[in-house]
């Protein structure tokens, strides 16, 4: 009768637990670790599905997605979640189901005018039905006028009190780039989590399109095509099914995208999911079936894993000092199941007790995560029925997996063979020396591939500077929208102290911006290619980014056919190289020098000369597929002019930079950034993505570490005779110690080697995402390696000197 | 006995076990000397510190008063190191449990002292052979202990006592869990030893093994009984 018996295994149970409070309570502390990891990462991957949530009618959002593909080669950069200008205005006039559908133009953060202080504001350029599928709620102003009149500025709540504190912000006016708007509504924050949040969505300010139009002209087709820089999101009517959607979209880019190139695929989203869209977009869903959603889920079951596992594992161990006592239950007629039951109420307890431990943990961390995040854990989890419908069967499963294991073994031969008085010290089974081996698996995969990341951070950080103690500032305002030219900028900066040079190129450095066109080494344009990412730079590029030249030369203004936009008269245009596509191609760096290779303009091979090839030194983050970068001399494409600063003048120097953007555009706020803060910026999802497996990575290095020293603490009780007869026999502290510590080792090598297969092929796919990587090489593997078997070292191993200097006497007199 | 011929000289040596609640006085004011090449019983009722006076002197312990000289050496001046360096030189151990390593082989296990003797490998093989063929154990080399009778367990014992070949066995109730054939053997054994030159001082509750020795040290309580009162003890016993 289990069920009369239950009073009795509390009773027991708790005994049992009270005898080893120690022990007990590192269990516990491991067991919510595991719990807490899991929990966490599932919050990470509800936040990225489930943006915007409450939002009326947020259902029947959707944002489209768009996906370049490159007829010839098959090349494509990946779905993402953004898209080309004219898509929403087609889609708008060809689907009647569609009740509205708005288009978003992001824009970098824009010096705006206001009672005459300058602010810079992140803009959005939205178009009227904005506000049709976003129903925000306003505090100033009224949502069905606000964006209707020309010239229309909606500032967020924060915005608003920036700029005017507890005044009402309704009817003021704004000069933003020289243009006057007037501010028809203030925003209230939207609940979160929402993609109002995060970039490229996050805004201080919403103009209407008239102002967009006049601010950034969009591109004109078929050009704009070729530019994936806004999103479109579309309200679902009433009723209306989304396959209907779904079938003009499959066909969408067929009838509107006419490109010699290639061609694009449409799709859709829904709003909630916008966000994972994009980071997917990042580690290629498409190609890879991995959505970070599910790998977040992954990391996090894996750490619960283990966490059960070192349960499993301690309470085995601890279960073996019961041995007897179980045997003689079972010599006095126990049964088999009751033992068991007996084991699983006590798993049972401390799973509970870890589940308050965790809720405990996760309430404290509550409030510094959204501080640091954005991640609202109550409103993600807490407040979902979700959430304690998974969370209660996960902890029960949990406790099943760690006290099945320790139950097992206490109601088999072994106990009733304790009880006669056979081996009252039995070693370690194979299964634990197993399970810690698996949880020292997991933690050096995952570690490894924190070093991974840490290691291509680093390189990449090293490019943001052009050299030793220098700087390099960005202006991030086009060259195009400011009174002035590159020309004048070089002139008003000449010899000043701490400016070395002054240069330009047409992509920001660290932004976002994804591109690449495929080089071929023929005229052939269906043979085989290397991707590249083109650039188009200014005069004296080379030395303002720090770049070495490791064949042929720079580019020369001087000589009129290095500048591509007057090719077409003297043959073909010049082209600077980087090592990485040098090699792509297949060729070495000397090798590469005075190569022709052709690249598609409008279907037809165009033929660039290369002139001479640097040392890589990328200036984005990802590559997208590319393979190495590709420079052509083009003044006038290069917008955002770079300034080169000195190492020793460099607060000075930027000083100098500034009065000379405010005299050189009296009244217009210049944006300027440090390329390291630009890079810092940029870096963002991928630092998400590393701290988040930095911490996963902590967490199971410590649970294994727990599981490992639980399974020490058995050996050396094991043991400790053999110690002692060493000892007497000769054996000094030093080999003592170096047995144990070879004993600690081994499980953890064993494991870092099964490990490093799988992290090799993660690691690599991981660099595979950046145009320039750091090799993969050995460091990584053995760094990992070293670094764990320190860590036991000396979380454990300093017991083994207590253990070698143990009287020897003392020991053998209880054996 | 000549002074030339002492091996062990110990001196008003005290040993005092302290618990929280309790303060054992194990040796108390403990002289006497053993001369090389002796057999020497030491016996007393269970308590009265035997196993105290062999662990002091296998330099396992050390006593919290007087002077242990082993070969003129002040044992107590010892560094911990040299210590070492001593006792697996001189000293060869034999328990009444056995204590051998489970893990390890009966090969291996005799093999031990060699190991940590610094002995070649060549010649480990050599000894751990003849050790074994000593005890007649040659047939189990690759053994494990558990594999082994109680007598035959205490038989590797005697065979790792003696492979690094010491000047002194000392010997805990090496016939305490054996029957009284494996008794026997045992006794035969050190018989051996001890007419090929090695002291051997043995704990033993055995009247009838503590008679085989040349000499027999009475303890009561930490301290001896005078032979002329241990004899009366006897035959009170
Ligand atoms: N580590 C210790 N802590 C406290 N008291 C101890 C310790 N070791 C021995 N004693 C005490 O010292 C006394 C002598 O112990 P010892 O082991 O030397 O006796 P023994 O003569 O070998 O007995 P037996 O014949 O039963 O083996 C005993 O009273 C014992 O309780
Ligand atoms: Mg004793």
């Amino acid at each position: 009768m289990t069920t009369s018996l239950l009073p009795d295994y509390l009773r027991w149970a708790s005994r049992g637990l009270r005898a080893n409070p120690f022990t007990n309570i590192v269990n516990l502390l491991a067991l919510s670790l595991g719990m807490a990891g899991f929990v966490l990462a599932a919050a990470a991957a509800l936040f990225l599905r489930g943006t915007d949530t409450t939002l009326p009618n947020a259902s029947r959002i959707y944002a489209v997605t768009q996906q370049p593909l490159d007829k010839t080669s098959g090349f494509s950069i990946g779905v993402i979640p953004m898209t080309s200008d004219p898509v929403a205005a087609y889609l708008a006039a060809e689907a009647p189901e569609i009740e509205a559908v708005t288009r978003i133009r992001p824009t970098f953060d824009r010096g705006v005018m206001v009672e005459g202080g300058a602010h810079f504001l992140q803009c959005l350029f939205v178009d009227r039905s904005f506000l049709k599928v976003f129903r925000l709620t306003l505090k100033e102003g009224e949502a069905g006028r606000a964006l209707e009149r020309p010239r229309s500025a909606l500032l967020s709540a924060a915005a608003a009190r920036r700029l005017f504190g507890d005044r009402p912000a309704l009817g003021r006016t704004l000069t933003i780039g020289g243009q006057d708007v007037t501010v028809t509504g203030v925003v209230a924050p939207p609940a979160p989590p929402s993609i109002f949040d995060f970039p490229p969505h996050r805004f201080d300010i919403l103009l209407s399109d008239d102002v967009g139009l006049l601010l950034s002209p969009p591109l004109p087709e078929p050009n704009a095509w070729g530019s994936i820089g806004g999103s479109t999101f579309f309200l679902l009517g009433a009723g209306q099914s989304v396959t209907s959607i779904d079938a003009r979209l499959a066909t969408f880019g067929d009838r509107h995208v006419h490109l010699p190139s290639g061609t694009m695929q449409f799709g859709r989203l829904p709003l909630g999911q916008f966000l994972e869209g994009l980071l997917n977009s990042q580690i290629r869903t498409d190609r890879t079936g991995l959505s970070m959603s599910a790998l977040l889920v992954a990391m996090g079951g894996l750490v619960l894993v283990v966490a059960s596992l070192n349960y499993a594992n301690l309470a085995a161990a601890q279960a073996l000092s019961r041995l007897r006592e179980s045997g003689m239950r079972i010599v006095l007629g126990a049964t088999r199941t009751g033992i068991i039951t007996q084991h699983l109420v006590e798993s049972g307890l401390m799973a509970g007790a870890s589940l308050a431990i965790t809720l405990i943990l996760l309430a404290l961390a509550a409030v510094p995560l959204y501080r640091w995040t954005g991640l609202d854990l109550s409103s993600l989890l807490l407040l979902r029925p979700g959430f304690w419908e998974a969370l209660i069967p996960g902890a029960l499963a949990a406790a099943v997996i760690g006290g099945l294991y320790p139950a097992f073994q206490l109601s088999g031969a072994q106990a009733v063979a304790a009880a006669r008085g056979g081996r009252t010290r039995p070693g370690l089974s194979r299964v634990t020396f197993l399970f810690v081996c698996i949880q020292f698996l997991a933690a050096s995969f995952l570690l490894i591939l924190v070093t991974v990341m840490v290691r291509q951070m680093t390189s990449l950080r090293d490019f943001a500077s052009p050299g030793e103690g220098d700087g390099l500032v960005v202006v991030n305002t086009p060259l195009d929208g400011l009174p002035f030219t590159l020309a004048d900028l070089r002139a008003v900066l000449h010899g000043e102290t701490g400016v070395l040079s002054v240069s330009a190129i047409d992509v920001e450095p660290w932004s976002e911006d994804t591109r690449s066109s495929s080089l071929f080494p023929t005229p052939d344009l269906s043979g085989a290619h290397a991707n590249s990412f083109p650039c188009s730079v200014a005069e004296d590029f080379f030395g303002t980014i720090g770049a070495r030249f490791l064949a042929g030369r720079d580019f020369a203004a001087e000589r009129g056919g290095d500048v591509t936009d007057n090719a077409g008269d003297g043959g073909p245009a010049a082209a600077v190289i980087d090592r990485s596509l040098a090699e792509a191609m297949g060729w070495t760096p000397t090798e590469a020098v005075g190569r022709i290779v052709y690249r598609k303009v409008q279907g037809v091979p165009t033929p660039s000369r290369i002139v001479g090839v640097i040392e890589d030194r990328p200036q984005n983050f990802l590559g997208m597929g590319s393979q190495g970068y590709v420079y052509s001399l083009s003044p006038k494409a290069a917008n955002h002019a770079l300034v080169r600063l000195g190492g020793a003048g460099g607060g000075p120097a930027l000083a100098t930079v500034d009065r000379a953007l405010s005299r050189l555009a009296p009244g217009i706020p210049v944006q300027r950034h440090l390329s390291l803060d630009m890079f810092a910026a940029g870096a963002g999802p991928l630092d998400f993505a590393l701290s988040s497996f930095a911490v996963l990575a902590g967490a199971a290095i410590g649970i294994s570490i727990l599981g490992l020293s639980g399974m020490m603490l058995h050996t050396i009780g094991r043991r400790t005779q053999e110690i002692g007869i060493r000892k007497i026999l000769g054996a000094g502290s030093g080999h003592i110690v170096g047995l144990l510590l070879w004993d600690l080792s081994r499980p953890v090598l064993i494991a870092s080697v099964l490990s490093w297969p799988p992290a090799y092929l993660a690691g690599q796919a991981y660099l595979r995402l950046f145009t320039q990587h750091s090799d993969l090489g050995g460091g990584p593997f053995l760094l990992s390696l070293a670094f764990m078997l320190l860590v036991a070292w000396v979380a454990i191993g300093w017991r083994f000197l207590a253990v070698a200097r143990l009287n020897t006497a003392e020991i053998l007199r209880y054996e | 006995m000549m002074k030339a011929d002492v091996m062990i000289e110990l001196s008003h040596i005290e040993k005092t076990y302290r618990t929280e609640d309790l303060e054992t006085k194990a040796l108390a004011d403990l002289s006497f000397s053993i001369g090389a090449g002796e057999f020497v019983a030491i016996m007393g009722p269970s308590g009265c510190g035997k196993s105290t006076l062999l662990n002091i002197l296998g330099m396992i312990d050390r006593p919290d008063g007087g002077h242990y000289i082993f070969a003129g050496q002040e044992v107590g001046a010892l560094p911990e190191r040299r210590l070492v360096e001593f006792r697996k030189r001189n000293i060869g151990f034999i328990f009444q449990s056995f204590n051998l390593i489970g893990d390890l082989s009966v090969e291996e296990n005799v093999e031990l002292p060699l190991l940590y003797q610094g002995v070649k490998r060549s010649e480990r093989r050599i000894r751990v052979r003849e050790a074994l063929e000593l005890v007649g154990l040659e047939g189990r080399a690759r053994h494990r202990p558990a594999q082994l009778s109680g007598g035959q367990q205490q038989r590797v014992a005697v065979a790792r006592a003696v492979v690094g070949e010491p000047r002194l066995i000392l010997a805990d109730e090496p016939t305490g869990n054996l029957d009284s054939r494996n008794g026997e053997d045992v006794m035969e054994m050190l018989e051996t030893l001890n007419e090929h030159g090695t002291t051997i001082i043995m704990v033993t509750h055995s009247p009838a093994h503590g008679a085989r020795a040349g000499r027999i040290v009475n303890l009561l309580d930490g301290r001896i009984v005078p032979e002329f009162a241990a004899e009366s003890l006897s035959g009170l016993s």
